[in-house]
Parts: C-alpha cells; structure tokens; sequence
C-alpha cells in the first residue's frame, strides 16, 4: 500500500506525547514517525526511535587518510631535496611529527564534518513536510502513514490538540 | 544493593535503537547513610588486619634495610637514588591525591562526592613522606656558593624545602580534618570505644548550625586554594634542587610543570584506584557508581596528554638546539642509561591511557579507568627512577663541582645504577608505610563524606520529562 | 545565586522572542551599525594602503633593520593567534564540561577564533615584504630546481598548523550553524530565504539530526582541542628552537605561550561580547553570570599564566649566565623596556586579577570592559618583550646593537588589524545570529530548579 506523510503541529510538547501515545494504540509504532522539533530535546523525550549512527568512524578513517598523506609528503619533499640543515638527520622523526600531527588532525576533522552531514542526511533537496512554525516553539509529528489510514491519523492527532495536520499531497 | 538507590544502568526505550545512559542518583534516607558508612568504617576484616600487618612489616623491612645503607654515610648520592625516587614517588602520588578532592570541589562537581574523601585520607602518606624526606634534603650541599633557585638566600634550600614538605603534608591533613569534622560528630553521636572518644576531642562542638556549615565550606575553600599553590610551589622546588640544580647544565624550565602535571595526573590515578578498591571489597557498593570512573577518567585522559605534551615540548627545544650538553642530557634521560624506564613511563603514562581512554565506553566502565589508573602509578614510579636515581648519579659523577654546580657543563653519560637489595627493601618500605597509614586511616575517617553525599542527594533528583526520567542537577550559587 | 531571565511563559513565546532578539541585525539593521562598520572600513584601508605602499617602496619603509629584523608585525602576528585561542577553546572546553553558562558565549568566541587567525596569518606575508613569494617556502611543491620546502623549519609548521586551525575553526562553527540557518530561512523572504534554505541544507530538526548535531559539538571539540595547543607551541617553537638569540631557547614556551594565548583570547571574548551586548541590546542573553563565570575563568588562567611567566624567567636566570642576566637586565630596568614591561605587568595581571576577586566587579560590564582590555594591552606588550630585546641584543659576537623604532607603516597596520577584526566580526553579524540560536532554546528546555526547604536552586536537566 502507499504511504503519505502527515505532520501534525502541535503548540506544547505534552500534547505531542498525547498524540504519539495515541497513535500507538491506533496501532503506529515509533518507527512510524518522527518528531521534528526547533531546539533539542532530551533524548527519549517523546518516546522516538533513535537509529544507530556510525560518526565515530569517519574521523577514524581521515585521521589515517590524513596521516598517511602527511608522512608522504613530508618524507618525499626531504628525500626529495636532501639538504642537510643544522646537522639533523634528512628524515628528521621530530620535525615531521609536527606536520604529520596537523595533518592527522586535519583528516579528522574534516571527515568528521563529512560524516556530521551525512549522517544528518543532509543536504535534502526535498524537504517534505514542514512548518515554519517549528522553529518557533512548536512541536511537529511527521507520520509516515499508509493512504487508508490518514482520517485515522489526522483524526487522532486534532484530538490530542494538534493546531494544524498537513497532508502530503 | 538498597532499593532506594537509583543505580546508574542504561534506560530502554520501547523500540528504540539506542540506549542512554542514567546517572546514579541516591535517595535514601540521611539515616541510612551515616550507619551504614561508619558501620563499614569501624570493622576490620581478618584480610584488612593481614593485610596491614604486611604492609607494616614491609615498612618496618624498609627501615632497616635504610639503617643498614646509612652505615655507608650520606657522603655521595648514587646510593640514595632509590630512596629519592621512592620518596618523590609517594610524593607525586599519594601526597598530591588531595588536589583531586581540592579542584573537584572548587568546579562544583557532584560526581565527586563519594570519592573526595579517600583522596584527602592519602595524605597521611604525608608522614612517612616527612620521615624519608629529611636525610634527603639533608643531603643536598649549601645553596650560598652554588647555582640554584635560591640564589643563596640565607638557609637555602634546607629550611624552604622542609617547610615545604611538611607544609603540604599539614595541609592536605588539614583539609582532611577540616572536611571530615562533620562526618567525625556523626562518630562522636553514633560511634563507640576509641572511635567515639578520639571523635569527641576531634570534633567537640560541631552542631550543624548553619555558622558551621558556612565555616566549614569556607575553611575548605581557602585550605583547597592555598594547597593548590603550595603543591605546584613544592613540586617546582623538588624538581629544581634534587634534578635540575644537581646535572651540571640542565636548564630546562618545563620541566617542574611537568613534574607538576605528573604530580596532578597520578592524583587522579590514586584516587580512581582506591575508589575501586572501597566499591569492590571496602563495603561501600551503595554509594560508588560508575559516574565516578566516568568522570574521573576524563580527566586522567587530558592529563595524560597534557604529560606528553609538556614532554615534548621540553624535547624539541633540546633536539633542535643540539648543543652539547643537550645531546647528553637526551642520551642520560632517554636514549641511552634510562631509556628502560622512559620507554615504560611513555608507555604507562601516555600510550596505555591515550590508547584506553580515548573510548567513551571504556572511560565509562569501573575496570578500565581502574586499569589505567593502575599503569600510570606504575609508569610514575619508573619515570622518579629515571628522574631521580639518573640525577643522583649524575651528582657524582661531577662531585667536584658539587659546590660550584654549572661551571662546567656536564657532559660525561654515567652507566644506568640498579637497585641493590637494601634499595628493594627501601623501595618496598617506604610505599608499604605509605599504604600502611593510608589503611589505618581509612578505619577512623569515613572514606566515603557523609555529610557531601548527603548533601549531593539534596542537589540530584529524578524528574519525569515527558515519556522518559531525567535527573534535575541542582547548582547552588 | 544565578538571575534567570524569563523570556516567556509559553514555549511559543520563548522561542518567537529568542528568535527575535537574536536575529537582530541579521533581519533589521540599526544606522549606528553601519556608522561603525564604515568607520572601520576606512581605517582597514588605510592599512591597506599602507601594505601597498610597503609593497611597492620595499621592507626598508619599516623600522625593522639590523640586528631586530622581527618587530611589531610579528609581535601582531603572535598577538592576534593568541587571540584566536579564545574563541574555540572556550566554546570546546564548556561545552564537554557542560557548562550551562556557555550557551550565550561560544558562538561569539569562535567567530573571534576565526577573524583572529585569518588576520595573524596576514602579518607574517606582509612581513615577507613580497607576499606571493611566501608560497615558495611553504607550499610542498618544487617550484623551481628541486627545491622543496624544508619540514625541519617551523616556518613550514606554522601555515601547516594555522591551515589546520583555520580550516578546522570554520568548520566547527558552520556545522552548528546549520540550525540557525533554518531559523533565518523560516524567517526570511525572496533572495535571502533562497541563500539560507541552501544553507540549511533541508535541514528539519529531526531526532537524528539534533542527536548528530550534539554528538559532533563533543567530537569536534575533543578533536580541536589538540589543534588548538598544538597551533601556539608551534609558534612559540618559531622562538624557541633557535638558540642564538637569548632568551628564546627556552623549553617552557610551548606551555608558556598557550596559557598566555587563553588568557588574552578570553579576556578578548568578554571585551567582544560586551560590546554586542550593547551594540544588538542583548542584555537578556549576556548576563551578569555570564561575565562572572567569564571572570572567575579568567582568574584561574591569568594565575596558570602567571606560573608560566615566573618560571620561564626563574630558569633562564638561574644559571647565572652573563648574556642572560643582560637580556633581563635590559627588559626590566632599561628604558624603554623598563616601562613597557612595567606596563605589562600591570595591565596583563596585578590590576586586572586583584580586582577580579571581588564579585561587584565580575558582575560589571563597565569594569569587566576596562580589565579585558588592559590585559590585551599588557599581553600585547608581553609579545613584544618577548621578540623584540632578545633580538636587540642577540648574542655577544654581534657588530650592532640597537634598538627598533616602529615606522608609522607598522602602527597602521598594527591599528588596521584591531579594525579588520571588528569589522569582519560585524559584517558577518549581518549574515549569522552570533549567539547560537539553538542553543539558547535547549537551555530554556533543560532549566529546572529544586526546591530544598524554603530556598529555590536553580537547576538544569541533564542527560548524563
């Protein structure tokens, strides 16, 4: 069956929490829905399903990227142009660490960045349901809801207060 | 485990992909607490009594096997290495223990509470670190006709290094008195035999009055900041006149932060070591969670990379200027005599912790901040050996120019010197006194506060937030 | 005890009012904004004329001649990294402690961390005298003959170092300004509502997304702590690994200049904050806790830095060396060091941290204004001790002892970059809310209190 996105906006987050504690005796799950808020809330606040994420990995993976190019090229422009200053050693371990330390960094962080996004699932192109609303305080619930059942969900959530329900058209 | 303990456990969600983490949240009556800790606190176990019989007559070993090496006299230093580092080790490690307890208490943490006051009760290390101290400081020759940081003030270094010494050991029990006076009423009010009479005279008129409450937090406030700069001030004196002033040529500035920052980092690691410890065969479950490892441990993480960093910053100045007497002091410290116990002391004080730590479920366990906290006293005491019996030998190398010190650079790399069997028994002795009063101690004083625990349970509660619990945390001021 | 600010008894109006009040200029713009902003624009221009005309005559317009050959410009340079360490330091250290009273503070800091680094990176390539050649000493490419940049210089370190911080500080304020984005594009109409929405990157305010949001404020403020310190050591190293010139061989100056670099940069966020204060009408964001958090800070670095400071001259003249005892002579007691050393020690701490000890003045925005700034006086002036006499006296071989005049060039560029900072600083005012939007929202959220007796505490939920 298709599915349609309903939102429903609510004005205080206790109505929210009504309206999911109702949906799940509608027979919704937390997979369900989501809730889109304008400021973070604790996590498990509304009951919402929290998928796993994997940042922790990307700055793991630029970290070595960004070591491995530093050792390149701090090995190679001094092998390459062996000029021997100050009688240290052409491959001088202490000198290069400085570089290859920022570089390390550098990997990290930038990926992690990368991964912040792409874990955020974003950029996205289409926004989908919205409501400027929601960066004002009030509390949204995007329901993921099969076309037969959108009555059901917009019913459920007018009566638990919601101030509006969109439809996906 | 009371029932009325909110233990510290990940909450689960209906259909959720993760879980999060609650913190310990106590709720038991005030009541409770006071019997319960001074109950544990006044019986001693057939293990506790054996085990303090060991560490005693490990002490009283140690003694001897000092008499014994003293029929040789105080005249060169070589043989006195050992005693100096085992010395500078209870230093940097039980007798610094206080300033966890100190700027924990400053920042306000609650975390800390349970855990503050077994850091206060180590300093009584303090007294066995006086005893070993003395024919040190002794030994060091004259300031007046030497180079040194006393630029031959009158009595230099003896009289400041003592008043040094036994100011921070009065201090840090002078905050363990001064924080424990309310906790010493309760013996006073609930204890019995020489507990209660010892509590009496300790803590004849504490009433509670809010005046008192006031005086103590007053008196813990001052005591804790005047601490913090004796600690840093003894430790900048230690480094300079048993290291720094006695290797002809050592100019190195870094290097009393450093043995600061040491000091800092293996407070936090004894803390966390006998906090575990008390959770796991102390009787004190109830109170300890893992909010105190996971917190602890975050900062035994910055001080590990802080050692590092002070470290290298010391280094490249050395291997970049290249200039003889550098070249030597890398092979003396690092390359060549010591570099046994450097190698441990990078690798317990910085590897393993970097590399244990920088995990946020590890950092939130019992085990591994305990193991980290394990391998960064082990690598402290390797890194004093290098420090201290490295120095020490260097002295006599150069014992012509004992009394004219920086003359001549020095230049010449003694062999590494290995402990002999008195230095063993020395070593053994010195930190079984050590753990011996600290065991003694903890029988009288209450090593969890009752009185801040108590006083965090007004402070932490649990409150519904829309479907889940949160804790409310309370910040006064 | 803390004064909280109600912003409203409905989430609605909480939150219509923060975004108001903090979307100021970025909506409305006062004249007075642009009076400044112009002001400034034309005293940016004036060094930017300056640098041109330095260009064009040559490096001998300056007063920089033998034996000094380093003077105000890198003073300025070091001055301006220190400045830089306010800004994310602050915000990554309060935001893994958890700090409530960070919220208004961190944005603020990090776009000084920002301008402050984009303008000290500036100084050392005017100071080339040809500023297109300082790619051929620092990019890895062989530009001509083979001839790579040598890695066992620190003047290779340095743009590595301060790329890394740049790059990093940019991206760890964009990242949390995502949010904020979404606010503006919900906001705003026509161009500036398609410049934000791109900007916003769809952004919704999904679970997962606030989630990811905080985890990276954690991992980005663990991962650019270490390029923070790392960046002034690198700089201190500049001095430090020489060893003909006294006073700069010294090991204690990585740690030395850091603490140094957090006490300027600090006290730099508490003069820049003050002044938004007053400029947006922020007084219910900036706070006097705010400024007394801010202040009791500031007397623990300033002491940490002080520590520093008195051992790094304890150890460089213990040993009694003649060459060193000189050096110090000069820079305490022989004019016209005598008097800006005197300046310095004043101004960088005994007049600012007594008075910090008293809470009347941590809680006010007049007295805490002057005492910033007189500590970036005296910490600037600390710079300049630090490069200039060491390099007046050099070694005792030297044919040419003098001293530095600065040229009219160098104060106007030492003037311009106090402007170039300002004025950046309140262009992109215009475009980004510089309190974080978000953040001051999930304060609202998490404020609680606790009742215990008769007395209210003020309290905040927390998740761990």
């Amino acid at each position: 069956m298709a599915k349609k996105q309903v939102l429903g906006v609510f004005k205080t987050a206790d109505n929210a929490v009504m309206a999911v504690d109702r949906l799940h005796e509608s027979g919704f799950t937390n997979r369900d829905w989501q809730v889109l808020t304008g400021s973070p809330y604790p996590e498990g606040a509304f009951g919402e399903w929290m998928p796993k994420h994997r940042l922790y990995a990307f700055p793991f993976f630029g970290a070595i990227v960004g070591f491995t190019v530093a050792i390149l090229v701090t090995a190679g422009t001094s092998v390459a142009n062996p000029l021997v200053t100050g009688g240290k050693p052409i491959i001088a371990i202490p000198a290069m660490a400085v570089i290859v330390y920022e570089g390390t960094m550098l990997g990290a962080i930038l990926m992690t960045i990368i991964g912040v996004i792409f874990e955020s699932r974003l950029p996205r192109p289409v926004m989908g349901l919205y409501d400027t609303r929601i960066t004002e305080g009030y509390i949204g619930i995007d329901l993921n809801c099969p076309d037969d059942r959108v009555n059901t969900a917009e019913m459920v959530m007018r009566q638990s207060g919601a101030v509006d329900v969109k439809h996906q058209k | 485990m009371s029932s009325t303990v909110h233990d510290a456990h990940t909450a689960h969600h209906e259909g959720e992909g993760e879980h999060h983490y609650q913190p310990q949240v106590l709720t038991m009556p005030h009541a409770e607490v006071t019997q319960t800790v001074l109950r544990v606190a006044s019986t001693m176990g057939r293990t506790y009594k054996l085990a303090l019989a060991l560490f005693g007559g490990l002490f009283i070993a140690g003694f001897i096997a000092f008499i014994v090496r003293a029929q040789d006299g105080f005249d060169t230093f070589t043989p006195w290495g050992y005693l100096m580092a085992t010395f500078a080790f209870i230093f940097t490690t039980a007798m610094s223990a206080p300033i966890f307890s100190v700027t924990q208490r400053m920042v306000r943490s609650h975390w800390r509470r349970p855990m503050g006051r077994s850091a206060e009760i180590m300093s009584v290390a303090g007294i066995v670190g006086a005893l070993m101290f003395i024919p040190l400081v002794l030994m060091l020759p004259n300031a007046a006709d030497r180079k040194s940081i006393w630029f031959g003030f009158p009595g230099a270094p003896h009289v400041y290094q003592l008043a040094g010494l036994i100011g921070i050991a009065l201090l840090g029990m002078a905050i363990l008195y001064v924080s424990s006076l309310p906790d010493l009423a309760a013996i006073r009010d609930h204890g019995k035999g020489w507990r209660k009479s010892l509590a009496t005279k300790l803590a004849p008129k504490f009433r509670g009055t809010p005046r008192q409450w006031k005086g103590v937090k007053a008196m813990l406030m001052v005591l804790g900041a005047l601490y913090f700069l004796f600690l840093i001030g003894v430790h900048t004196m230690i480094a300079s006149d048993f290291a720094l002033s006695l290797v002809p040529g050592w100019k190195d500035a870094i290097f009393p932060a450093w043995h600061a920052i040491s000091g800092l980092q293996s407070a936090v690691a004894s803390t966390i070591l006998v906090t575990f410890l008390l959770y796991k065969f102390g009787g004190y479950k109830d109170y300890i969670s893992v909010d105190q490892f996971w917190g602890a441990s975050k900062i035994m993480l910055a001080l590990s990379l802080l050692w590092m960093y002070f470290w290298l910053s010391g280094f490249m100045i050395f291997w970049y200027g290249r200039q003889p007497v550098e070249q030597a002091l890398i092979k003396l410290f690092f390359a060549e005599s010591y570099r046994f116990p450097w190698a441990m002391a990078v690798c317990l004080n910085f590897a393993v912790p970097f590399l244990l730590l920088i995990w946020n479920g590890a950092r939130k366990s019992m085990i591994v901040p305990t193991i980290v906290a394990c391998s960064i006293l082990l690598g402290t005491f390797f890194d004093r050996i290098r420090i201290y019996v490295a120095s020490f030998s260097v002295a006599d190398v150069r014992a012509d120019a004992l009394h004219n010190i920086h003359v001549e650079p020095f230049l010449e790399n003694p062999p590494p010197h290995l402990p002999g069997t008195a230095d063993v028994f020395m070593i053994l002795g010195g930190i079984g006194g050590a753990i011996f009063l600290i065991m003694l101690a903890m029988k009288f004083f209450p090593p969890i506060s009752i009185w801040e625990v108590t006083e965090g349970m007004l402070y932490r509660k649990k409150k519904r937030f829309l479907k889940r619990e949160i804790m409310v945390m309370g910040k006064p001021d | 005890m803390q004064d909280r600010v109600v912003l409203g008894h409905t989430p609605q109006e909480v939150d219509a009012r923060i975004n108001r009040e903090l979307l100021t200029n970025v909506l409305y713009t006062e004249r007075r904004y642009w009076i400044i902003v112009g002001f400034l624009a034309l005293v940016v221009a004036l060094a930017g004329g300056a640098v041109g005309y330095m260009v064009n005559k040559g490096i001998g317009v300056s007063g920089l001649h033998r034996p000094v050959f380093w003077g105000f410009m890198i003073t300025n340079f070091v001055f301006w990294v220190g400045i830089s360490h306010a800004g994310v330091m602050l915000s990554a250290i309060l935001r893994l402690s958890q700090a409530e009273w960070r919220r208004p503070a961190t944005r603020a800091a990090e776009i000084v961390t920002v301008f402050a680094l984009m303008t000290a990176i500036l100084f050392p390539i005017i100071h080339s005298g040809r500023p297109w050649r300082t790619m051929y000493w620092a990019f890895p490419y062989d530009f001509a003959r083979g001839i790579f940049p040598n890695v066992r210089s620190p003047l290779v370190w340095d743009p590595t170092a301060i790329t890394t911080y740049l790059t990093s500080s940019i991206m760890f304020v964009l990242v949390a300004l995502i949010p904020d984005f979404a606010v503006a594009r919900d906001r705003t109409k026509g161009v500036a509502k398609a410049i934000y929405s791109v900007l916003a990157m769809g952004w919704r305010g999904t679970p997962r997304q606030w989630r990811l949001q905080i985890v990276a404020g954690f991992l980005l403020s663990a991962l650019i702590l270490p390029v923070f310190v790392s960046v002034h050591s690198i700089v201190s190293w500049d001095f430090g690994i020489a060893q003909s010139v006294e006073g700069w061989h010294s090991t204690v100056f990585a740690p030395y200049f850091v603490i140094g670099a957090v006490h300027s940069g600090v006290s730099a966020v508490v003069t820049v904050m003050i002044i938004l204060r007053w400029l947006f009408h922020w007084e219910n964001y900036i706070t006097k806790d705010t400024i007394d958090s801010l202040g009791r800070l500031l007397i623990v670095v300033a002491t940490a830095w002080f520590f520093f400071f008195f051992i790094e001259i304890l150890y460089s003249i213990y040993t009694l060396e003649d060459a060193e005892l000189g050096l110090r002579k000069m820079q305490f007691f022989e004019a016209p060091y005598s008097w800006l050393f005197l300046t310095f020690i004043l101004t960088g701490y005994f007049i600012p941290v007594p008075l910090w000890l008293f809470k009347n003045v941590r809680r006010s925005f007049k007295w805490m204004f002057i005492t910033t700034i007189l500590v970036n006086i005296g910490m600037w002036i600390e710079r300049f001790l630090i490069i200039v006499p060491g390099l007046a006296r050099k070694q005792g071989l030297t044919f040419s002892w003098s001293t530095y005049h600065p040229s009219v060039i160098e104060i106007l560029l030492v003037i311009g970059s106090f402007a170039f900072v300002s004025m950046n600083i309140l262009l992109i005012s215009k475009v980004i809310p510089l309190i974080p939007i978000y953040d001051i929202k999930e304060g609202e959220i998490l404020k609680d209190e606790i009742k215990i007796g008769k007395v209210t505490v003020p309290a905040a939920k927390r998740e761990e």
